[in-house]
């Protein structure tokens, strides 16, 4: 079956925009299709962006947020992004809980969040660097 | 010179006096004269005819290449607006193409005038439509839409400060706007069957156009369409097929009643549900409970073995 909504990969960014009304079926379906193509594209991060949406029901919420969650384990981040303020309001109106998905407010947010969880784990990968014992060797060298 | 003539010039000068509030004198008259002659009338014509909001509008456009100060602008338009009431107030030309006290337009100038003065109201009245490209005769067809009914909301609280009127104001435009929807029956009334899974995505369209023209806000629309999604969710994940039913709903308040119907298996966790306690495979339980939070009135039939009907209404 062929695509209906379009992942678009942007250097090492999955771009997902939903412009259409959204059935069941098409939720299903992204699912699946962000599930694959995560595993064959080398990215670090998915941004959904939901504007063109028509709404978000428990169905999509649920979908959103199972999306969010496969990500999280393949090891890479997820963030929603251009909910309008009335989907945000009928959202929380039924209680909904979206955990384990980000949210921004457009794609230059979305874009600089991911950013900083790279910057964060670039530090976490210098602070083992400083540990390593070859720097005293190389340092006693020096002296 | 006959009085007629003097009647005619009348008008024209108080065009040109207008626009001198804004540019020089000999300017304001060669801008009314070029506008004139673009719309095919002449100086002494101008009483017997209308001037109408098109030639108001090509003034204004000719203006803008002399005058750049948008409040100036502004001042004159007001200005011009008044020199149009006049005209439209003037005993001998009135009748042509006055629209009726009964009209729309007639409406809505009365339902300003509530909380403005019945010259303002109408000023008011003209520039909303003049900014949404309508005329006042068109009015009556087309009826309000919601761009029309920004433009005047906000012009309104730029000319008036008095919360309580504002409001009083917004009620008895969405009246109007309500009356007139009455008037166009067949969109009062739907019945959708809901047998494929697609038929959820036409059923939530339909009540957000519905929603849309019965004068419900934006946030509102949203949540009437996500309450009929997950009732006809229901409705094929454990039913198979059954119907919704759209209607406008009039009791104490207006609003849009909502009816689902299913001769399905009925549901026989009901209190687990309503409780919050349950959750279901494919969402996050929230189905039913979530349209009672999000719905005014809301009332489930469910037996086991005899079907489910929820009815639900939100008012406007």
């Amino acid at each position: 079956m062929n695509r209906l909504i379009p992942i678009i990969q942007y250097r090492d960014l999955l771009l997902i925009s939903i412009q259409i009304e959204i059935s069941d079926r098409i939720v299903h379906q992204l699912k699946n299709d962000i599930a694959d193509t995560i595993r064959i594209k080398d990215v670090r991060g998915v941004i959904i962006e939901v504007s063109g949406v028509d709404l978000i029901d428990s169905y999509i919420a649920c979908a959103i947020r199972d999306i969010g969650q496969i990500c999280k384990l393949m090891g890479v981040h997820t963030l929603l992004v251009g909910l309008d303020p009335g989907m945000a309001i009928t959202l929380v109106e039924m209680g909904m809980e979206m955990q384990g998905v980000d949210t921004a407010l457009n794609i230059d947010h979305a874009v600089n969040i991911l950013d900083s969880y790279e910057k964060d784990e670039q530090v976490n990968l210098n602070d083992e660097i400083d540990e390593d014992p070859f720097d005293d060797v190389l340092h006693k060298l020096v002296t | 010179m006959s009085p007629q003539m003097a009647r005619a010039t009348d008008t024209f000068n108080q065009l040109c006096s207008a626009l001198s509030d804004a540019v020089g004198t000999i300017t304001a008259q060669s801008i009314c004269k070029r506008a004139l002659s673009q719309a095919g009338l002449s100086s002494s014509t101008l009483n017997r005819q209308q001037v109408d909001v098109k030639l108001i509008e090509d003034i204004e456009y000719r203006l803008r290449i002399f005058c750049q100060d948008e409040k100036k602008i502004s001042q004159v338009r007001t200005q011009l607006l008044r020199v149009v009431e006049n005209v439209y107030i003037h005993p001998n030309y009135r009748k042509p193409r006055e629209p009726a006290k009964t009209s729309t337009y007639g409406k809505l100038c009365g339902i300003l005038s509530e909380a403005l003065g019945t010259i303002m109201a109408r000023s008011i009245c003209k520039i909303a439509l003049m900014e949404s490209e309508i005329t006042p005769a068109m009015l009556d067809d087309k009826g309000i839409d919601s761009v029309l009914l920004n433009n005047i909301k906000k012009s309104l609280r730029g000319h008036c400060r008095d919360e309580e009127k504002i409001s009083l104001v917004h009620r008895k435009l969405q009246e109007l706007i309500w009356s007139k929807v009455s008037d166009e029956a067949q969109i009062d009334d739907l019945t959708i069957d809901i047998i494929y899974e697609d038929d959820i995505v036409t059923a939530r369209r339909q009540a957000r156009i519905l929603a849309q023209s019965l004068g419900f806000e934006h946030t509102d629309q949203i949540k009437i369409s996500t309450a009929v999604s997950e009732v006809g969710r229901n409705i094929i994940n454990y039913a198979g097929q059954g119907r919704i039913h759209l209607s406008r709903y009039k009791g104490k308040q207006n609003g849009i009643r909502i009816e689902a119907k299913d001769e399905g298996p009925g549901i026989d966790n009901l209190n687990k549900i309503l409780a919050g306690r349950f959750r279901s495979r494919t969402g996050l339980g929230l189905g039913i409970l979530g349209c009672k939070r999000l719905m005014d009135e809301f009332s489930i039939e469910a037996e086991a073995g005899k079907g489910t009907r929820i009815t639900m209404v939100k008012y406007l």
